[in-house]
């Protein structure tokens, strides 16, 4: 291999992982939905775009300084997240291993993205936001590759709430009992464990996540109301290599994806997407559950 | 039924009514949004009434000439479109003012593309045997136009081009009532050559969203910057989902090119520009969108507020002739409409007035007469002065089809779009990003 093309690998890997480490953040919240839940939240593409739009309206409209407003957008996701579940999703179908179940909570999800993004259409019509960065400037790795400020932060937003979500679960009473619901339900239930409040506390903070990458990506790439869909499909493409359900699963299956798509990208960029997916796809072969993934029963 | 169950049943009633109202709404909001180009320029406004309006027969009509239009009325590219309707209905509503064409009114009746070439196909087989319509403006894409050229071709259905670029389609036989009045791919190709030779570019890289069209941009590119002494260092073709652009612009960096041509219609462009602007490593390379969503100001603002100079000295280009019936047009597009015309709605006019003229030149509907009239076309409307090559493709070039090139400057708030080319209608010096100066 020539000293160029490995130049090419390493800039890739920089790319990569850079690019993993923020999309992994979307696949996070996805991966914590499914998991305790046990339903795909085909909305979480268009609550990415909603993040975006929530960081747009608290910096254009309230007039919020951008920190403010990516918190901003965090905490409105995570409130609406939670009445268009009350509105929407019958209370018995929030939790279910019925498969007829689930299917309704999916096509309901994807009713809500509808009207969230014909939403987005209404108010704001079909162009592009404009959401200030919170630092603009780059930093030069070894080999003179920059890297923007606000990727850096990203990064570190992601990496904090993958730590954040990770102590949540391990240490706070709530976390203990979402970790106890999602690996046996009964038992948890018979030990006195809200099935409301879990499904609750873990829809809001999966979309929250799912806003909060919306937020901080809005300065980096172009949102728009029409946006979402293609950040699904990929937040699903993560969380099913890394293992559906598992928080670290994301984490890792965002790397991965990160780091093949960037060098597919480099080298033969028009089937970027499709040799990510070919490669995912070896794996689940290999390993159906995923790389940290564990066989579910279900009733 | 139970008051819980009944309770429930309201609700869920309620909520697909929102639902389908939402849907409806924003389907509705989207296809009437305007997705208008900047025009800076002042353009002395002029009559682009074709010759039918001033010879119009005054008899009272015995008929109704009715020209099929096939372009997308639902999905992504439902704005666009649209405006290739209202374009061709504004030229209708001319024509019928001045007593038709040959004393017959107008009409046109509209199909939707549809998301797939089946839709597509379907809309044709409704358009010709059961709307009986005597000629076709459309489809919009070219693999939709190739898949329809069947039901035309048989039928000897004149069929004009406003909107497909593909150079391969314009060959014999399939080309004998097929014409095209918009710039075509190997337009796009010049266009950039003339950016390369405007920044005095000796070598550049070409980026673009993985499409035929982009990849017979390319072809005609990589042949005609070869024949210019250009160096061509990459052409990298993207999937149009792409948002992530990174390695992509690391690459470039190691390239070292003069210039970078993208040519990315979506807002995959937008998204390009965004992380190419914020790229020290690179965004002082002058750089060239064709067809871009750039050209809307809000959307070259969106990049502006999240990337600093991210869209200050950016060359972008849309494939719209300036001309001096362009401000007219406009103006009229503006009073029916209440939004502000593109280039599709001034390439779907002049697909009806060209018609126009050549139904009245050949005297009367005969599709062997009006092919023939068409081949002998000279005329210029609000997207360019049109001239049919042997092929039917237009004539590429100054005084015919440019397309215009503008550079955008950046002070304060203010977004500008600079005419930087063609000379004919420049009202500006395309600036150099690198030293912030005039190129010599």
């Amino acid at each position: 291999m020539s000293a160029s093309s490995l130049f090419g690998l390493y800039l890739s890997l920089i790319s990569g992982v850079s690019y993993g480490l923020i999309i992994s953040l979307l696949a996070g919240g996805l991966s914590l939905i499914y998991g305790v839940m046990n339903n795909v939240n085909t909305s979480h593409g268009a609550f990415y775009m909603m993040g975006g739009f929530l960081t747009f309206f608290a910096v254009s409209s309230l007039h919020l300084p951008i920190v403010a407003s990516i918190i901003f957008a965090f905490a409105a996701a995570f409130a609406i997240g939670l009445i268009f579940l009350y509105v929407l999703i019958p209370k018995k179908m929030w939790v279910s291993a019925d498969p007829d179940s689930q299917n309704t909570v999916m096509i309901l999800f994807l009713a809500l993205a509808q009207v969230l993004q014909n939403g987005a259409f209404i108010v704001y019509g079909g162009g592009s936001i404009a959401v200030p960065r919170i630092s603009f400037g780059a930093i030069i790795a070894p080999g003179g590759v920059y890297i923007g400020d606000q990727t850096i932060i990203a990064i570190a937003i992601s990496l904090l709430c993958y730590v954040g979500l990770f102590l949540f679960l391990r240490d706070t009473k709530i976390g203990k009992a979402i970790r106890a619901f999602s690996q046996d339900r009964e038992l948890a239930e018979a030990m006195g464990v809200k099935v409301s409040t879990i499904a609750l506390m873990s829809f809001g903070l999966g979309v929250s996540l799912a806003a909060l990458s919306g937020s901080l990506l809005s300065s980096i790439y172009s949102i728009t109301a029409a946006t979402g869909w293609n950040e699904l499909v990929i937040a699903f493409v993560i969380v099913t290599f890394g293992g559906i359900g598992s928080i670290s699963g994301s984490f890792l299956g965002g790397l991965v994806y990160g780091v093949v798509y960037a060098i597919t990208q480099y080298y033969i960029p028009a089937y970027s997407f499709a040799i990510a997916l070919v490669l995912i796809y070896i794996v689940l072969v290999n390993k159906p559950t995923g790389i940290l993934g564990e066989i579910i029963e279900r009733a | 039924m139970s008051a819980k169950s009944g309770t429930k049943k309201t609700l869920a009633i309620v909520v697909a009514v929102i639902v389908i109202i939402a849907i409806i709404a924003g389907a509705y909001y989207y296809t009437t949004s305007t997705t208008a180009p900047m025009q800076s320029a002042t353009m002395q406004q002029t009559s682009s009434m074709p010759q039918s309006m001033t010879t119009a027969v005054t008899s009272s009509p015995a008929g109704v000439i009715k020209i099929g239009l096939i372009t997308p009325l639902s999905g992504i590219y439902a704005p666009d479109g649209t405006q290739v309707q209202q374009g061709a209905q504004v030229a209708a509503d001319q024509l019928n003012a001045a007593g038709g064409i040959m004393g017959e009114q107008v009409q046109i009746v509209t199909q939707d593309e549809g998301t797939t070439t089946a839709d597509t196909v379907n809309a044709a087989q409704i358009l010709v045997s059961q709307d009986k319509v005597n000629f076709m403006i459309g489809p919009y894409f070219s693999g939709d136009v190739r898949a329809v050229l069947p039901i035309t071709t048989s039928q000897k259905i004149v069929q004009i081009l406003t909107v497909s670029s593909l150079d391969a389609l314009m060959v014999p036989p399939q080309n004998q009532y097929l014409f095209r009045v918009t710039l075509p791919d190997s337009g796009y190709a010049t266009m950039a050559l003339a950016f390369l030779n405007m920044t005095h570019s000796k070598s550049f890289v070409y980026e673009a969203e993985d499409y035929g069209y982009a990849h017979e941009i390319g072809g005609f590119l990589t042949n005609q910057s070869a024949s210019a002494g250009v160096n061509m260092l990459s052409a990298d073709y993207f999937p149009d989902t792409t948002t992530d652009y990174s390695s992509a612009i690391n690459k470039i960096a190691t390239l070292h090119p003069d210039a970078v041509v993208v040519v990315m219609e979506g807002t995959n462009g937008l998204d390009f520009q965004k992380q190419y602007g914020a790229n020290p490593a690179v965004n002082k390379i002058p750089i060239f969108h064709l067809e871009t969503l750039l050209i809307l100001p809000t959307n070259a603002q969106a990049i502006e507020t999240a990337v600093p100079n991210g869209v200050n000295d950016v060359f972008v280009g849309p494939i719209s002739t300036i001309t001096s019936a362009t401000a007219a047009f406009q103006q009229a597009f503006q009073q029916k409409y209440s939004i502000t015309a593109s280039h599709y709605a001034m390439d779907g006019y002049d697909g009806v007035m060209i018609l126009a003229n050549a139904v009245t030149k050949a005297g009367s509907l005969d599709s062997d007469a009006v092919a023939s009239a068409l081949a002998s076309t000279d005329y210029t409307g609000p997207g360019g002065h049109v001239v049919f090559l042997g092929n039917h493709n237009p004539t590429v070039g100054p005084g015919y089809l440019t397309g215009t090139i503008y550079q955008i400057t950046v002070s304060g708030t203010e977004i500008h779009y600079n005419i930087v080319w063609p000379s004919t209608v420049s009202n500006s010096t395309a600036v150099n990003p690198n030293t912030g100066q005039p190129y010599p």
